[in-house]
């Protein structure tokens, strides 16, 4: 891939190769998302709907702390 | 308060560069293994610096999911969702926002830095001062404890403290307290009823801080308490209000910085990002063009890695081996600035 081989014969670890070295499975990992956007969407939908769930059970007590308790 | 919660969140940026990995990604990745983690994107955030332009914040949203997953934040482990579609974060900001004082946003260090550093715009607005206070309802709304941050935003988690504090010592007033608390006290079980009692005595008689963390650790062990009586157990070990808002923790990782192409912050509106998914030659290209120790004109310069970009990708990158020759190189001159760069 670089040309800088037989010119610094020496080099184990360029930071260039290692930074790429280091992308290649973030390029993997990203793929089928960009493949099939779909996947990100339910990913995120589920998310909040979790957090929502979550959310919620605080709120009650937050709600009912501050005298909004109407139920 | 309940088992170990992490939350962070992100503004959306688009896609993110080595800096967001090395900085912050790396870590989400790492905590999602050991405790129950949420991550967001802060898109009302966005809106409290840039809202004159709100074109790309969708966009970026995704981009930046994109970037979160190929970090590896895996959606088993990790909630992952958008600030704006948790309508409840507004609701506890707006209620939030009923006991605290003005004085307490107005004095937040960030604030008049920022509105200075980003004089391009009208920054003397309601929203941006309201700011930290979203913060803390993002947090708090998760009871979460631990929250990692930059050392930039360590004074706003004090501050969510603060309020966390403020609300409770307003809202965790109850009628009959202290019977309700004993009562809960007594569902314990006759053992660790015992243990708890010890405990809380020691921390209230003798100020024993150990004491208060291992009281708090029996009851976050304890699986069957209800949510009313939880809340009465831990306020009890201080005092005579139950904790609906529990403090959250900075957590402060020792992150690498990474600075741009140039030496100054890495950002993509800087021009001097590598992206964190970038084009392998894209790669070679932006490295072989960095700028370097300015003192080192010539070949023959010596120079100093403290003053060069490329330095601290080394000490992200590179062997201690590597490190060495990189430094001796350098400041006697014995390596050129492509040398080091190849290394």
């Amino acid at each position: 891939m670089h040309d800088r081989g037989h010119r610094l014969p020496r080099v184990q670890a360029a930071v260039i190769d290692a930074i790429i070295k280091e992308q290649a499975p973030l390029h993997e990992r990203a793929q089928k998302f960009l493949d099939d956007p779909t996947l990100v969407r339910n990913i995120v939908a589920d998310g909040c709907e979790r957090a929502r769930k979550l959310a919620d059970e605080t709120m009650r007590d937050v709600r009912e702390a501050m005298g909004l308790a109407y139920d | 308060m309940f088992a170990d919660r992490v939350l962070s969140g992100m503004r959306p940026t688009g896609r993110m560069h080595i800096g967001h990995y090395h900085g912050a990604l790396k870590n989400w990745v790492r905590l999602q293994e050991e405790h129950e983690c949420l991550f967001f994107a802060a898109d009302w955030h966005a809106l409290t610096t840039h809202y004159e332009a709100p074109e790309d914040i969708a966009a970026s949203v995704w981009e930046m999911f994109i970037d979160w997953l190929a970090a590896g934040l895996d959606p088993t482990r990790s909630t992952m969702f958008i600030q704006s579609r948790v309508m409840e974060h507004a609701e506890l900001a707006l209620l939030l926002g009923m006991m605290t004082p003005i004085g307490w946003l107005e004095r937040v260090p960030t604030y008049k830095d920022q509105q200075q550093k980003l004089s391009d715009r009208d920054l003397s607005t309601y929203g941006f001062l309201g700011y930290p206070l979203m913060q803390g309802a993002d947090i708090l709304i998760y009871r979460a404890n631990m929250v990692p941050v930059g050392e930039d935003q360590v004074s706003h988690v004090e501050l969510v403290r603060e309020i966390a504090r403020r609300f409770n010592h307003i809202y965790g007033r109850e009628h009959g307290f202290e019977d309700k608390a004993k009562a809960a006290v007594k569902k314990l079980g006759s053992k660790k009823a015992r243990r708890y009692e010890e405990l809380r005595t020691a921390f209230q008689e003798k100020g024993d801080d150990a004491a208060l963390e291992a009281a708090r650790d029996l009851l976050n062990e304890t699986q069957n308490l209800a949510l009313g009586d939880r809340e009465r157990l831990f306020g009890y070990l201080e005092g005579s209000r139950r904790v609906i808002l529990p403090e959250p923790q900075a957590l402060l990782t020792e992150n690498p910085k990474v600075p741009g192409l140039d030496g100054q912050k890495m950002s993509k509106s800087y021009g001097n990002a590598i992206l964190m998914r970038e084009d392998p030659a894209e790669v070679t290209k932006k490295v072989r063009t960095m700028q370097t120790d300015p003192a080192r004109v010539r070949r023959t310069d010596p120079g100093n890695p403290e003053h060069c970009p490329v330095w601290p990708l080394h000490q992200i990158y590179s062997n201690q081996a590597t490190r060495d020759w990189v430094v001796k190189g350098c400041t006697t001159a014995g390596i050129g600035c492509l040398e080091c760069k190849q290394r």
